[in-house]
């Protein structure tokens, strides 16, 4: 008796509605998110442990080892006077240091370059964008300027900005951002133009709502997830940008360890120690990889619609 | 069959690609060229930032941005030819 009337009290209890994953799962269901993501990681934590990796210093010269095969291991000789085995598992360069070293104190030059420049051109694109695509008298003016941007081809215009001042980091980063800004105004500019012909927006139109926070209430969110995907790929064009720049001599000065300088350094020599690009270049691809990648994959999560047309 | 009704088809996005690939084309001119120590535009480019001779760099980017423009535009020309649906 007891059964039968637990059971239609059982079956009232409302049964949780399946949820649907939240976000952070479907990422991580993702296998180019994650393969990416585990590749990123790994290079980023590299970079931070850089002085506990068994690295030496990156700058150091040493004119009796240069240019040793990797593997080579050597002797040095310590303060109290005693001696030390160390192995150069990537070799050495034609002027000494040890190359293992230097890739991983340049991938700390690399990760740098490759964030900030996808954090400053998306933010000045955001900014630009928005306004380009919301205020009509503004559109044309923006858009033609950016089309002149656009039309040199963006390798170029950064090895020209980079001659407008001194050589340095800074430099770099500002030269391999204003080439990216345009395309980053243009993706926000299609975003805004059809989110501005939403009811909503018109409700807040209606409702009074200034343009500024008409713009960051109701039009920046939705250009959050196109603009994230595309700050990823800006990410891995930067860093390899960078590594161009560097590897032509005209980026981010030699003795500065980052894997353009030292594919640079064995450049001249690199037919008979190919070391000296093998492991920078490799270390490169992997990262541009991976950050492609990750791209990709937020792309097919954020971005529906453009994964199914491809 | 494949290309008098495939490949008419199919022309107007790859021309649009090609276009797009002569920007990586030059970025790789620069490169190339400086590697190889051929001596060439790319190379005349570095050369001339190193050297901070800034009309040479400014000639030099110019002449490319006019070369890629107006390959772009003979892309965009080209689409009428491709495909008769498209006018100007």
């Amino acid at each position: 008796m007891k059964a039968v009337t637990a059971e239609p009290i059982a079956s009232l209890v409302l049964e949780p509605v399946a949820e649907r994953p939240g976000a952070v799962r479907r990422m991580a269901r993702n296998r180019s998110v994650v393969f990416g993501g585990v590749i990123l990681a790994l290079v980023v934590l590299m970079a931070v442990l850089a002085p506990v990796l068994g690295t030496t210093d990156p700058a150091r010269v040493e004119p009796v080892l240069r240019n040793r095969r990797p593997g080579v291991v050597t002797s040095v000789r310590n303060a109290d006077g005693s001696q030390r085995a160390r192995t150069h598992w990537m070799g050495t360069d034609s002027l000494g240091r040890d190359v293992y070293s230097r890739v991983i104190y340049g991938a700390r030059v690399s990760l740098l370059v490759g964030v900030s420049v996808a954090l400053i051109s998306t933010a000045i694109g955001l900014v630009i964008g928005m306004f380009a695509g919301y205020v009509r008298w503004l559109d044309e003016i923006v858009m033609r300027v950016m089309d002149g941007l656009m039309s040199i081809p963006a390798i170029l215009l950064a090895i020209g900005l980079v001659s407008l001042s001194r050589a340095g980091l800074r430099t770099v980063i500002v030269a391999i951002v204003i080439p990216e800004v345009p395309r980053v105004v243009r993706l926000v500019r299609s975003v805004v133009l059809s989110i501005r012909e939403e009811p909503y927006v018109e409700a807040a139109v209606a409702l009074g709502a200034r343009t500024p926070a008409l713009l960051a209430r109701h039009v920046l969110p939705n250009t959050l997830a196109p603009l994230t995907v595309q700050a990823t790929f800006i990410c891995a064009s930067a860093i390899l940008v960078e590594a161009i720049l560097s590897f032509l001599g005209v980026g981010i000065p030699p003795e500065t360890p980052t894997w353009g300088n030292i594919m640079a350094e064995g450049r001249a020599l690199f037919r008979v120690f190919p070391h000296n690009i093998l492991f920078p270049g490799l270390f490169l691809a992997a990262t541009v990889l991976a950050v492609n990648m990750l791209g990709d994959g937020l792309r097919d999560q954020l971005d529906p619609r453009v994964s199914r047309r491809l | 069959m494949l290309f008098r009704h495939v490949l008419r088809n199919a022309a107007v996005p790859i021309v649009t690609v090609i276009g797009l690939g002569v920007a990586l084309l030059i970025g790789g001119v620069v490169v190339t060229e400086s590697v190889f120590s051929i001596p060439g535009l790319g190379r005349l480019t570095v050369d001339a930032v190193l050297a901070r001779d800034y009309p040479t760099v400014q000639a030099v980017i110019l002449l490319f941005s006019v070369v890629y423009v107006l390959i772009n535009l003979v892309v965009d020309l080209s689409y009428t030819f491709l495909d008769p649906r498209i006018r100007y």
